[in-house]
């Protein structure tokens, strides 16, 4: 067995002992709760400083992970498409990954403590490993002391869809790997764009809903 | 463990972007108390309670207030969310969807949180002055006042 399956199995291993604790990591892997949470903290950065400076800072940092979020959800979707849709590499490597079966189908013949629906999509990359970490990761780059804890949030969400089952750890590397390509490209975008973002900082201003 | 649920596409969206509404309507006023934007509070000021017989006094000051509120908003929004996946087993709405819902929940509640604060500190903050710009001019009047008072500088 592979290192990334015998890893898969040690995580999700630790499933099905302590129902309160299953009952637990099923709710923060869940698809909604800790992306809809982790987007609760960039509402209240927007608002929540006293100091206008601060709030000016967060705020960018909030359109940056904002950004963040859309561009690495994006490369996921796009290469997904490309390397599984189209159709134009079948029987390569790179098809292999992404299309690779979820551990609990039968061909892994991994035992797995599944406590989580069947997602019916390829487990390569994991979607909610992209967006969490390239949205932590955006914040994190502008604000340490918040970014912490949403990277905090971040892999605590990712352990848990490997805990019930759902991802390998090598889906949430992957999935990582790809927040981290949103994140440079945003800044790469806000880099290359900097008068826009401003104009936009400028209006949003001038109707009081920013700095 | 829990008991699952067939929902159409159409009422999981709405439960989504109703909970959304109300998690963010509740993290606005607990941001907003928290950074002194009094403008932008939905609580009336500060409220003092004195307990009969024994003389004991509490103080509600805003902050207090918008902590209830996110009690009454982002936890039970938050709960809904976290048990989601196991009561909507069949029923998922798709990341751009989602996305979608989200971000339009948030514009509802934002704006919601402006009209409805211009209206309740209409006339507490009516005599205050600024000359803050942005978000920070919140800290002093209200939203409509903010707008009402550039549009009159700009046609004085």
């Amino acid at each position: 067995m592979s290192f990334d399956g015998r890893l898969f199995s040690w995580i999700n291993g630790l499933a099905g002992h302590v129902s309160a604790i299953d009952g637990l990591f099923s709710g923060l892997a869940d698809d909604y709760f800790m992306i809809v949470a982790m987007c609760l903290v960039l509402v209240g950065m927007w608002f929540g400083t006293r100091s206008p400076e601060a709030r000016e800072r967060n705020q960018v940092a909030v359109l940056k992970a904002m950004a963040s979020l859309g561009i690495a959800s994006g490369l996921v979707a796009w290469a997904n498409v490309i390397f599984v849709g189209s159709g134009k590499y079948p029987g390569t490597l790179i098809h292999e990954i992404f299309n690779r079966p979820r551990p609990f189908d039968p061909s892994s013949g991994l035992a797995v403590n599944l406590l989580f629906y069947r997602p019916t999509d390829p487990s390569f990359p994991s979607n909610l490993a992209a967006v969490v970490f390239g949205l932590a990761l955006a914040v994190w780059l502008m604000n340490r002391s918040t970014g912490k804890w949403l990277l905090v949030m971040a892999a605590v969400a990712c352990f848990a869809r490997v805990y019930v089952g759902i991802h390998y750890p090598s889906d949430i590397l992957g999935g990582m790997a790809f927040g981290v390509v949103g994140v440079g490209l945003t800044y790469f975008l806000f880099w290359a764009l900097s008068p826009l973002v401003r104009l936009l900082r400028w209006i949003l201003k001038a109707l009081y809903l920013a700095g | 463990m829990y008991q699952t649920v067939e929902t159409s596409s159409a009422v999981l969206s709405w439960e989504y972007a109703i909970l959304v509404f109300a998690a963010v309507l509740g993290i606005i006023q607990a941001a907003v108390a928290n950074a002194g934007l009094r403008g932008l509070l939905f609580a009336p000021g500060t409220v003092r309670i004195r307990f009969w017989p024994s003389g004991r006094r509490w103080t509600l000051t805003p902050l207090h207030f918008s902590y209830l509120f996110v009690a009454v908003t982002v936890l039970p929004a938050l709960g809904f969310f976290f048990v989601w996946n196991q009561y909507n087993e069949t029923g998922i709405i798709e990341g751009p969807e989602q996305a979608g819902l989200f971000v339009l929940s948030t514009a509802a509640a934002g704006i919601f949180s402006l009209i409805a604060s211009s209206l309740i500190n209409q006339w507490r903050l009516q005599h205050n002055h600024t000359e803050a710009q942005g978000l920070e001019a919140l800290k002093d009047i209200t939203w409509f006042q903010a707008l009402w008072r550039r549009w009159r500088r700009k046609n004085r």
